[in-house]
């Protein structure tokens, strides 16, 4: 098992390497640099703004640039950031952390609703639930994500109930433990349920025909033809089976998850990898942008590792691959 | 003996049309995207003002309400009242009716010139009210542009880059897909291991990224370009991959053999054997795949990072709409999103039903789910 | 003469399909007697398959019972509930399957399966590995200590045969639906398979309907043999009687074509 792992994670290595190359390349293909509004700005004489180009690599090759990138990030260095004005590393953990938290919740909300209702969905094929839960679905997958986060905005600056954005209250600090969770939950809401609606949709579906095509199977009828009662056949030897081809998706789940977080982080102003790629992107800077990207691009790998992973555990037939 | 008379059997194609016909959701849909599209094409002429007609005094003006009942009490053609304003405790516009102007609503009336089709000059639009006064459909934004007008203008952005991309695309996808699945061996394993890794990087990452290549004040006929480009540079790679599959699947597919020992030459085969099983799915693909880019493009016009004023596309409307303070006084600047959201439920909806219509060929190939 | 166990009456069975109804089963009578083995011998698509998963009302959805009646040691199944007949399969009434990759759940242990019929049926509680040890042996298994916690993916064809049949005995029936049992196997381990059956008919004293469409292995094991055909009996007799006296057409067809 711990072969396997190793494995794939050395698989996972040229990808991220690839990732962030083509990256540095797409962002140094822009005419100009950061640096270029300091031009502008008549505090900068010309001599500073050349040493701190120098001081960056900024007038090497590109190519080399990259390799001082790469060099940097083995002494886990992800180099500065003009735009904020200090090392992109103290910036990055806390909103790395940030999109791990909304990723994770809105990923258990969304398989907490959706296998259920897969179920119900197969158990009860073509009857008015199965249809409604496919009606519900179908909105789901095609409602944008912005928009909804807008509407539940508007909604929530209507009523009240829920802060309209952010991640934390002002008065985060003097509330006690208990509280802080509270609020960061209460802040948490309108996000999560923006990004699980979709994913949901999608995964309840899947659910839905993984078990049907499991209920048809000839090990299902050995189980009847045991004299299982009806509910041991289908919550336990159909479910388990069912349940694998989702894991399976689960990686490539993560993948949409967290680009579909990114948009709804930004307009729910809940500081995150999404919202900092944005900012970075806008002011040109750099390693802010590379660093993001690749944030992203482990948090993907890894969650597809997860995946990957938990698969093997569950299906004997892969582990003793 | 009796001669029984062979009905000649009806092709697939006219089925599937059928089949269409008895789905009225797929039929809703659309009409609705032709509608739209009209809508779009039109949209000089069915919008009151130009996309960049601005009057301060009418910021956020709400909805303009439209009469049918004269202040008498008889039913008479519509009309509006004028509007006039003052400021609240907040500095904020207070609109009300004045009574006192009456404007009738006109159709076919001079407006704003424009030019048709890109060059036959005009200035009708379809309807209208005296220049002293503004009918606000749907009501005004933060300059007092009219948000119906914007809207339609808007439409022909958001719904052509879809288009536009799933085009580019798909001539990408099906060239690349093609090859690699012809070829076989070491070039399609590297070509599918490119669109593997392009298909894993989260595409909002991506997008933001490539858009980050380039400076962020493009003109809005620049960033247009760039953004189909970068659509398309995200979205070959799925296509190509399945158009390689089914391109080895067909190969090997045992009609075609027979076909091909029977004699059949091979640009027959193609024509009748092969195209129309890619045909009815890349239809469906392209239905279903629209939506994406609609949703690209309307995500980065909201950031700020696609179509820039004064040019409308439904995602830079929206972007108004992130300030929350304007969310809670002035909900029709929430429109947009709506018709954002029924274009891409009216091209899944529709894509769906070509799957059903085209059902038969498409469980053969054992893509479709059940 | 033996008491008739397991009689069906008349028993008629259809599909429903565009073109309309599809008469599966038409008007079949047969009798199974104690601790005999009997087989019902026919090609494919005549409703043998249908006629068995009958007898323990597993026919799929889309068959629809026009007529007819099945009696268990007298009781009409029809008219039993649910309850009473989940205590009849498995317990009286066992199954084995043609194809038994597909009829073991790729993600239990073949131990745990075979337990799920113990547990179900008999109450072996802390005996219960020993028993599983016991069964395993008897259909063969040598290496049963061994495999026991393995998945059925791990084994070959003929071992995983012989966990369906362990599981079908398991809590000692006394008739065993056997449905194409070695259709998928080569022939040695047919004959292994098919020594093991007469076996068990000796010790355990229990009755086989033994659905297959290979006459050859009809002679080898079976008491009395039934020919369907077109949802019919249409002949009956001892295997060497049909053999050697075939009287129906269909029947002579059949032993044509396996060069008897």
């Amino acid at each position: 098992m711990i072969n396997y792992i190793l494995r794939r994670i050395l698989i996972a290595m040229p990808l991220l390497l690839v990732m962030s190359l083509v990256t540095f390349l797409a962002i140094n293909l822009a005419p100009g640099n950061f640096f270029d509004s300091l031009r502008l700005d008549p505090q900068f004489s010309e001599e500073t703004i050349k040493h701190y180009e120098s001081l960056y690599h900024l007038d090497k090759p590109v190519i080399a640039q990259y390799f001082y990138w790469l060099k940097n990030l083995l002494k886990l260095d992800f180099g500065y950031s003009f735009f904020y004005n200090c090392p992109v590393k103290k910036i990055i953990a806390g909103r790395l952390l940030n999109t791990l938290l909304l990723s994770v919740v809105s990923l258990f909300f969304t398989w907490i609703i959706a296998i259920p209702l897969g179920i119900i969905a197969a158990v009860n094929r073509n009857k008015f639930v199965d249809r409604f839960f496919s009606l519900i679905s179908f909105v789901g997958l095609s409602i944008p994500g912005f928009f909804f986060a807008l509407l539940l905005l508007y909604f929530a600056s209507q009523t009240g109930i829920l802060p309209l954005g952010g991640m934390r209250s002002a008065n985060f600090d003097s509330l006690s433990f208990f509280g802080r969770i509270f609020d960061i939950a209460k802040h948490i809401i309108i996000p999560t349920i923006v990004i699980s609606a979709s994913a949901f949709a999608g995964l309840q579906r899947i659910m839905r025909g993984s078990l049907l095509d499991v209920l048809r199977q000839q090990y299902i009828l050995t189980a009847r033809a045991k004299g299982l009662p009806e509910n041991k056949v289908i919550y336990f030897h159909a479910l388990r089976n069912a349940i694998n081809p989702l894991i399976t998706v689960f990686g490539y789940e993560f993948s949409g998850l967290l680009s579909g977080a990114a948009l709804t982080e930004i307009i729910c102003s809940w500081p995150g990898l999404g919202s900092l790629l944005l900012a970075a992107v806008r002011a040109q800077d750099i390693y802010l942008v590379m660093a993001s990207m690749l944030m992203g691009g482990i948090l993907l790998l890894a969650g597809n590792l997860v995946s990957d992973v938990l698969l093997a555990w569950v299906d004997p037939r892969i582990r003793y691959d | 003996m009796t001669n029984i008379p062979v009905k000649k059997p009806k092709s697939q194609f006219w089925l599937s049309i059928q089949r269409i016909n008895k789905n009225s959701l797929a039929l809703a849909s659309f009409w609705i995207i032709v509608s739209l599209y009209l809508g779009a094409i039109f949209a000089d002429f069915i919008s009151p003002y130009s996309y960049d007609n601005e009057t301060r005094d009418y910021s956020y003006c709400p909805p303009t309400k439209i009469h049918f009942i004269s202040p008498s009490g008889k039913l008479t053609r519509p009309f509006i009242y004028g509007a006039s304003s003052s400021f609240d405790e907040y500095k904020r516009r207070i609109y009300s009716e004045d009574k006192n102007e009456i404007y009738p609503v006109r159709f076919f009336v001079q407006g704003d010139k424009y030019k048709f089709l890109g060059f036959i000059p005009a200035s009708v639009h379809l309807f209208g009210v005296d220049p002293q006064a503004r009918i606000f459909l749907w009501g005004a934004d933060y300059r007092g542009r009219d948000l119906f007008s914007r809207i339609m203008y808007g439409s022909r952005v958001s719904l052509s880059i879809g288009l536009l991309g799933v085009l580019i695309s798909f001539f990408i996808g099906l060239v690349v897909g093609g090859i690699s699945g012809y070829y076989g061996g070491k070039i399609d394993n590297i070509i599918m291991r490119a669109c593997e890794m392009i298909m894993m990087i989260p595409g909002f990452y991506l997008m933001l990224a490539l858009r980050a290549a380039f400076p962020p004040n493009l003109n809005s006929l620049q960033v247009y370009i760039l953004i189909v480009l970068i659509f398309s540079f995200i979205g070959w790679a799925g296509m190509a991959r399945v158009i390689r599959g089914m391109s080895i699947s067909l190969r090997e597919r045992e009609y075609i053999l027979a076909a091909k020992s029977l004699g059949i030459s091979d640009i027959k085969i193609i024509l009748r054997h092969i195209l129309p099983h890619t045909i009815s799915y890349t239809i469906v693909a392209a239905s279903m795949s629209i939506p994406g880019y609609i949703l690209g493009e309307s995500g980065l016009s909201l950031l700020g990072l696609g179509i820039q004023d004064p040019q409308a596309s439904w995602g830079n409307l929206l972007s108004e709409a992130m300030g929350i303070m304007q969310i809670k006084f002035y909900p029709w600047i929430l429109l947009p999103g709506l018709f954002i959201f029924i274009t891409v439920i009216a091209f899944n909806v529709l894509g769906d039903g070509l799957r059903d219509a085209l059902d038969p060929l498409l469980k053969e190939e054992g893509l479709k789910d059940e | 003469m033996s008491k008739a166990f397991l009689e069906i009456e008349n028993l008629k069975i259809y599909f429903s399909a565009e073109s309309g109804k599809n008469r599966v089963v038409n008007g079949l009578d047969l009798k199974v007697n104690e601790s005999e083995i009997l087989a019902l011998v026919g090609g494919s698509g005549c409703g043998k398959t249908i006629t068995g998963l009958t007898i323990l009302r597993l026919q799929p959805p889309q068959a629809t019972i026009a007529e007819g009646r099945i009696y268990w040691q007298g009781h009409n199944i029809f008219e039993l509930s649910d309850s009473q007949m989940r205590a009849i399969r498995g317990k009286e009434i066992s199954m084995v399957f043609q194809e038994p990759l597909t009829s073991l759940n790729p993600l239990f242990t073949i131990g745990f399966q075979v337990a799920e019929v113990l547990r179900l049926h008999t109450d072996v509680k802390d005996n219960e590995r020993k028993r599983i040890i016991e069964l395993l042996e008897k259909v063969g298994i040598d290496q049963a200590e061994k495999i026991i916690d393995d998945y059925p993916h791990q084994l070959s064809g003929g071992l995983r045969q012989r966990v369906m049949i362990a599981q079908a005995i398991a809590a000692n029936p006394k008739l065993i639906i056997a449905d194409e049992p070695t259709s998928n196997l080569d022939v040695t381990l047919q004959a292994q398979i098919l020594e093991l059956f007469k076996e068990l008919k000796r010790s355990l004293n229990l009755s086989i309907l033994l659905i297959t469409h290979d006459l050859a292995v009809v002679s080898e094991l079976a008491d009395r043999v039934a020919i369907i055909h077109d949802g019919k009996i249409v002949e009956e007799g001892s295997p060497k009687d049909i053999i050697d006296n075939p009287k129906d057409s269909y029947t002579k067809k059949l032993i044509e074509a396996v060069g008897a």
